[in-house]
């Protein structure tokens, strides 16, 4: 087994978190899909989102990011950062905060690049086309006039295990890396 | 570069607006940087040092420009600039204060065009 798991904090810049042939299985809310690995390509760093204009002290309502859409059957390992002056949360699903405690949710901002310059930590998952949205702070006494978001990754086209596979993975016999593809707001 | 080096504390770089500066006091001086203090966002206010002063004097004689907290007076030595000429004092030239207010700029005879560029902290 390749040595790959989520948010790899190697030195360096991102890593697939699985190899074509790998087992997988993303969960979602409650739901688990074991899968495949088939086929995986990188997605260089692209501008997926532009939430627009921030007035100053001020929050945008969330905003969709269907660019991070996948395929039926693929899922996607991103990680992000913006580039304009804004402290940005993320939601997977519209619903579910990620990245957070139980006094707050952490925003990601432009410092990130110097905090965690290989962005290991902003690192999330989307399952087929159950984008995440983002929510914009604009916490300058100055508007902004833009409020774009970069992400780079790989996007894996996965097929479904046998229940025999899924047996074996769940006796702990055969390996499978777990990737988180949403928030979880924690038990009641 | 060693760790609790002020410049190992990297911030993200930002600029203020063109102000023309005509305030002659520190009563009447005005702000060429706002300082972040939105609360519902942030944990606490965030900082900045100034990494760029670039301006323009157009007072008709050489004059001083002061770079001031309302609290604090003057945050480093009065600039002086000199009549009809640009002026830009980078990072080498500035020391590294660290601002928690609003900045503000005033001079001894007006008009001096400035604009900052700050490394804001936080």
């Amino acid at each position: 087994m390749a040595d790959l798991y989520p948010h790899k904090s190697g030195l360096g810049f991102m890593e697939p978190v699985a190899l074509i042939n790998h087992n997988v299985c993303i969960l979602y809310g409650s739901a688990r899909h074991f899968r495949k690995v088939r086929y995986l390509e990188p997605i260089p760093p692209f501008q997926c989102l532009d939430i627009g204009g921030i007035a100053l002290q001020t929050t945008t309502p969330r905003t969709a990011a269907p660019n991070l859409d996948l395929f039926d059957n693929e899922f996607g390992q991103y990680r992000w950062y913006p580039i304009d002056n804004a402290h940005i949360r993320l939601w997977l699903p519209q619903v579910d905060g990620r990245y957070s405690i139980r006094q707050f949710q952490v925003p990601v901002g432009m410092e990130i690049l110097d905090r965690d310059p290989c962005l290991h930590l902003t690192e999330f998952f989307v399952w087929e086309d159950y984008h995440p949205w983002f929510e914009a702070t604009n916490f300058m006494d100055y508007a902004l006039t833009t409020c774009r978001i970069i992400a780079q990754g790989f996007r894996y086209v996965t097929s479904e295990l046998g229940r025999s596979t899924i047996a074996a993975i769940e006796a702990g016999q055969e390996a499978c890396t777990y990737v988180v593809a949403s928030g979880w707001a924690g038990l009641p | 570069m060693p760790v609790g080096y002020l410049q190992a504390r990297k911030g993200v770089r930002l600029q203020g607006p063109v102000i023309d500066v005509i305030g002659l006091n520190i009563g009447a001086a005005q702000a060429i940087f706002q300082q972040s203090t939105f609360l519902p966002a942030i944990v606490g206010t965030r900082t900045f040092r100034i990494k760029r002063i670039k301006g323009l004097n157009q007072a008709g004689a050489n004059t001083l420009i002061h770079i001031a907290t309302a609290a604090i007076g003057d945050v480093i030595p009065p600039l002086q600039t000199f009549d009809g000429l640009n002026f830009d004092f980078v990072e080498a030239d500035l020391p590294e204060v660290e601002i928690n207010a609003d900045l503000l700029a005033w001079v001894v005879a007006a008009t001096v065009t400035v604009q900052v560029e700050v490394e804001e902290l936080g």
